[in-house]
């Protein structure tokens, strides 16, 4: 916003500024934030006005009265402002006042500087010149360093050259030395060698004359073996001829004591009022003399009194006769079956 | 494991091996034996008090007699135990004894008698049967004939026929006049009752097939007539009694018929007179005699005695009636009298050979003719109800009197009836 001035009011509003300023000093008012927009005539105007009746002119009187109290509200508020335009400004001056003084100092001080500098410089340029003769001083000093390391290295590497055909030669010996050392081994483990080859050789020819040996020793063992067996064989063979030969001997005795042990119970077995056509088998056993201790009836005619009478037969037949050889008597008398069968 | 299983298999195969080698079971034919009597011991029976019968001795007559059994004289007992735990089997099986009969009578409070016994199978040390029967003293015979016939079921696998009895006629001379007299008695002839007593004579009693009745031919009245008569009642109705013959009376098996032969018609024919309704059938016509009709057992058909070929032989006829069928072909002899075996498979009669008439039997299947007895005049057979035994008369030192005969022929008995002549016997049926 811009401000308009002339005559009056510039100077009420330089008053107003002034007080503003004070006010704001008093106060401690923030300034920026109390800026209002003012209007150009500061005046109160006089409104021509016809009263309409006593109430309205009570009112009006009453806003009229109101209207001046805010006018002169505003006013004070405008010259408070102004108070405090004029304070700040006097403190803008004094500012400006006070930092004229800060450049002067600082001029000061700068031109004090460049006296200093001055000084630093000459002092440099001494330092120089002082710098390039002790420089000319080392390079002589390491000149004369570097001819006696020359003469040193020179006397090292004589040295060193002497050494190394110390070392030379004594590698050489030593290469030498293994040499002769490689071919007494290689001579060494050839020999070996050839020994190893020689037993092995030794050792196989006696493993083969082992082998020879046994397997003749198997062979005639097998033979003695097989000739045995074949006595064996042929002893048993002998053996179950005879076997057969008894046995058949033995049944030979025996069939010859069925036919009589059938007569002995046939003559016991009586048929008085028996059905014809029935028959059964019974078993026995008998002990040794042909006594009769057991009869079993195996398969039964289905006629109690024929079964009945087949086992009195059995049993009064006893004793049976029977061969007084016991192996035959164990062997086809021991248990025998009868089957009745009279027809 | 399974090596000790292998082992034992083996083993035991072994052992099958041996065994089979050891032991070789030969089966020994018997193919024949030998028909003798049945060995028994009665041991004489355990009495407390007097018995008026001697039960052993019947038991052991009656065996004896059927000629099945031979009886062990008490002699010749090791011992005689009385019940079954006293019996020493080995004793008796030393004796080749097969059966044993112990037992006791004890009387009873009522004056009864209580008849104990047991049959023994000796080699098997076993009981075979065992009963207790009560009997009043009249009645201790016919228990002894009963306690016969069980140990002879038991041992010979038939009914025996002991407890039955026989009808007879009597004949006494008082003076110069007859006496006829029809009775009836245990089968062994003992306890002999008379049914009926006439001066005239009296012929031809059969039994029915219940046992209850008797028919028989009188002539009481002059002429001949066919009686029936109730045995436990002695009531009688004369069924037949027409003019000319009325003889030989048969019963059909279930006794509502009577077979008989009449002459009412000129000739002796068979007929069969129905008991209920007195129908009257003519089953033969022929001018031959036609007489002594017999029904078989099945009642189909009636075998009786013609001389239509010119000799008497005996027919077959249908009961529907029929063309009659010759069963017997002895030419120029004599077969008469023919009545069925209680199984229908048999006939006996008399038939006469050279040494004059005796029984026979013929197999109905092969009409084999087997004489069985070899007496002079031996008349009247009758079958046993069991079929085993045949009753008839015979006659010995001038005397008729009562025999008989196994149907095999091997067994002969007389039978013990009082009277100068006993003849026309006929065996009863089993009492049931």
């Amino acid at each position: 916003m811009k401000l308009r001035f002339n005559g009056t009011q510039g100077f009420i509003l330089a008053v107003l500024i002034h007080l503003l300023v004070i006010g704001l000093l008093l106060f401690n008012y923030d300034f920026e934030k109390s800026v209002k927009p003012q209007p150009s005539d500061a005046e109160p105007k006089v409104m021509e006005a016809v009263v309409i009746d006593q109430s309205k002119i009570k009112a009006e009187v009453q806003k009229l009265k109101e209207a001046e109290k805010k006018k002169q509200a505003e006013e004070e508020k405008r010259k408070q402002e102004a108070i405090e335009t004029e304070k700040k400004r006097k403190e803008e001056e004094k500012k400006l006042e006070e930092l004229k003084q800060k450049q002067k100092e600082l001029e000061q001080k700068r031109k004090q500087e460049e006296e200093n500098l001055k000084k630093v410089e000459q002092e440099r340029v001494r330092q120089e010149q002082e710098k390039q003769k002790l420089e000319q001083e080392r390079l002589l000093l390491e000149e004369q360093k570097r001819k006696e390391a020359e003469q040193q290295a020179k006397l090292e590497a004589e040295k060193l050259k002497q050494e190394e055909e110390a070392r030379k030669k004594a590698e050489e010996q030593r290469l030498k030395e293994a040499e002769e050392k490689r071919l007494a081994e290689e001579e060494r483990l050839k020999k070996e060698a050839e020994a190893e080859k020689k037993r092995q050789q030794e050792e196989a020819q006696k493993k083969a004359e082992e082998e020879k040996k046994r397997k003749e020793e198997e062979a005639r063992k097998k033979a003695e073996a097989e000739e045995k067996r074949k006595a064996e064989e042929a002893q048993k063979r002998l053996e179950a001829e005879m076997a057969a030969e008894e046995a058949a001997r033995a049944k030979e005795i025996a069939s010859s004591f069925y036919g009589k042990i059938a007569a002995q119970v046939e003559r016991n077995f009586n048929t008085s009022g028996l059905e014809p056509g029935l028959q059964c088998v019974l078993e026995i056993k008998m002990v040794p003399g042909g006594d009769v201790v057991s009869v079993k009836v195996i398969e039964s005619s289905g006629d109690a009194r024929f079964d009945r009478q087949a086992e009195i037969a059995a049993q009064k037949a006893s004793p049976l006769p029977v061969p007084d050889d016991i192996k035959i008597f164990n062997q086809y008398l021991r248990t025998v079956r009868f089957r009745f069968n009279p027809g | 494991m399974k090596k000790l299983f292998f082992i034992s298999l083996t083993f035991f195969s072994l052992f099958l091996i041996r065994s089979a080698m050891a032991e070789e079971i030969m089966t020994i034919e018997i193919t024949k034996g030998v028909e003798h009597a049945i060995p028994i011991a009665i041991v004489p029976f355990e009495s407390s008090g007097d018995l008026p019968e001697d039960v052993t001795r019947i038991i052991t007559e009656d065996l004896e007699s059927s000629g099945y059994f031979k009886t062990m004289p008490v002699t010749d007992m090791p011992a005689q135990p009385h019940d079954f735990p006293s019996i020493m089997f080995d004793d008796w099986k030393r004796m080749g004894m097969d059966n044993l009969v112990v037992g006791k009578a004890t009387k009873t409070a009522a004056g009864a008698y209580a008849i104990e016994f047991r049959l023994a199978d000796v080699y098997k040390s076993s009981q075979l049967t065992g009963l207790r029967v009560m009997a009043k003293g009249n009645n201790l015979r016919f228990v002894a004939h009963q306690i016969a016939d069980v140990i002879y079921e038991e041992l010979i696998g038939e009914p025996g026929a002991f407890a039955t009895r026989i009808t007879y006629i009597t004949v006494k001379k008082i003076g110069n006049k007859k006496r006829y007299q029809l009775e009836m008695a245990d089968a062994d002839g003992y306890n002999p009752v008379i049914l009926l007593e006439s001066s005239q004579p009296i012929l031809s009693p059969v039994w029915s097939p219940n046992g209850r009745q008797v028919a028989y031919v009188s002539f009481e009245k002059g002429n001949s007539a066919i009686y029936v008569q109730t045995i436990s009642t002695g009531h009688r109705k004369s069924v037949s009694s027409g003019r000319g013959i009325n003889s030989s009376p048969a019963w059909s098996p279930d006794g509502s018929k009577l077979a008989m032969t009449l002459s009412k018609d000129g000739n002796p024919e068979i007929y069969i007179k129905n008991l209920r309704t007195n129908q009257l059938t003519r089953i033969t016509n022929n001018r031959a005699i036609d007489t002594e009709a017999c029904f078989s057992p099945d009642g189909g058909t009636l075998v009786f005695t013609s001389d239509r070929g010119g000799s008497p032989q005996i027919y077959q006829v249908p009961v529907s009636g029929g063309t009659a069928q010759r069963l017997t072909f002895s030419a120029g002899k004599y077969n008469a009298g023919a009545s069925f075996s209680p199984d229908g498979k048999m006939l006996t009669m008399v038939h006469r050979g050279n040494a004059g008439y005796q029984i026979a039997v013929m197999d109905m299947g092969s009409h084999q003719l087997d004489i069985l007895t070899n007496g002079r005049l031996d008349e009247a057979p009758s079958f046993a109800p069991n079929g085993k035994m045949i009753i008839y008369s015979t006659v010995s030192g001038g005397r008729s009197e009562l025999a008989a005969v196994s149907v095999d022929g091997k067994i002969h008995k007389r039978l013990a009836v009082r009277g100068s002549e006993v003849r026309e016997p006929a065996w009863g049926p089993f009492i049931k």
